[in-house]
């Protein structure tokens, strides 16, 4: 293995013990299941570094590896017959104790997004679950800054509004 | 309760998440495995060798058809090294030159000559009075035959009724 690869692969080695968490966090809230999920961010992981091997020009990596975990989420899912479950069966879902707090958290989440449409509900996760920035957001989705702020704005009403007829 | 930033605060992460431990041994020993060279690319050269080393083999075996003319051109091919062989010795004990050149030469042209050339009728015919004179002279000798040979009397005798042969021998042919 020559000196080059090494660098590389010490690269990758950074970004794992940096970012593994915060991959994990993004794939589970959108998978729900944590071996899934952790295979996404692997492929996602080498994906970046097949990219960083080929030396191919990455504006900024911590934004590649984003998009990566996120296109790896939605080929996930494409690859995956969807399988329809509600929301309280997926709370009952066995799962490890280990698991068990992740999970809740994950259905929580999911049960105030539940009303919203598709991009809106993403665009709340990566705004408030994932810590994005709306120029971050942009970028991922492909849209203007503009659109990503004011579908923001609709799905915080909107969740307000559940919320309170809930309250009543 | 429920402004802005109260529901936002309520959709931000509550726990902590936790990757497994394996997942960063999984993801570097798979950029290692694809980092280093193919097991097919460093099997390649071998393989190449091999059908190298066969082509060679089946190119040096010889044909199965060939096997039976093999004793033929070993026969073929003995007499050539024992005439070499029997120069080669000949040629130290005498004298070299005149043993090598004239020894097989000779032969030859005689074998050729009795097949082809009227002298051969000559020499036959000349034979065959030879061969009657040494009838002739084998029966008025008193000396002893071959086979009756014990003293060194008997030899002078034989050597003796060889040259007398001998000598007709040559009257005859000068006839």
């Amino acid at each position: 293995m020559n000196k080059e690869t090494e660098q590389v692969l010490a690269e990758l080695e950074q970004i794992v013990v940096e970012r593994q968490d915060w991959l994990f966090r993004f794939a589970y809230m959108r998978i729900g299941i944590r071996e899934d999920a952790e295979d996404v961010v692997q492929e996602a992981l080498l994906s970046v570094f097949r990219r960083l091997r080929e030396k191919t020009h990455v504006d900024s990596v911590e934004q590649y590896v984003i998009r990566a975990v996120s296109n790896a989420c939605t080929d996930y899912f494409r690859r995956k017959p969807l399988q329809m479950v509600t929301l309280d069966e997926a709370n009952g879902l066995a799962v490890s104790e280990g698991d068990r707090q992740i999970h809740e958290e994950f259905v929580r989440i999911n049960r105030m997004l539940d009303s919203l449409p598709t991009e809106q509900a993403e665009l709340v996760r990566l705004k408030c679950y994932d810590d994005l920035t709306f120029r971050q957001i942009a970028e991922l989705q492909d849209i203007p800054e503009a659109t990503a702020k004011s579908r923001y704005r609709y799905a915080i009403m909107h969740i307000q509004q559940m919320l309170k007829k809930k309250g009543e | 309760m429920n402004n802005i930033e109260d529901i936002e605060q309520m959709l931000k992460p509550q726990c902590e998440f936790k990757a497994s431990k394996r997942l960063k041994a999984d993801v570097m020993a798979k950029a290692r495995e694809e980092a280093e060279p193919r097991r097919s690319v460093r099997l390649w050269p071998w393989v190449a060798a091999a059908c190298v080393a066969g082509v060679i083999m089946m190119l040096l075996m010889p044909p199965k058809t060939t096997s039976e003319e093999k004793p033929l051109i070993a026969a073929k091919a003995e007499p050539a090294p024992a005439t070499e062989v029997k120069q080669a010795e000949s040629k130290p004990e005498a004298e070299p030159v005149i043993a090598s050149v004239e020894a097989p030469k000779p032969r030859k042209a005689v074998s050729r000559q009795v097949v082809k050339e009227e002298p051969v009728e000559e020499s036959v015919q000349m034979s065959e009075e030879t061969r009657l004179a040494l009838m002739m002279a084998s029966l008025n000798e008193d000396a002893p035959q071959p086979e009756e040979i014990n003293t060194e009397e008997e030899i002078r005798q034989l050597r003796k009724r060889g040259e007398r042969l001998i000598s007709v021998c040559e009257m005859i042919i000068i006839e």
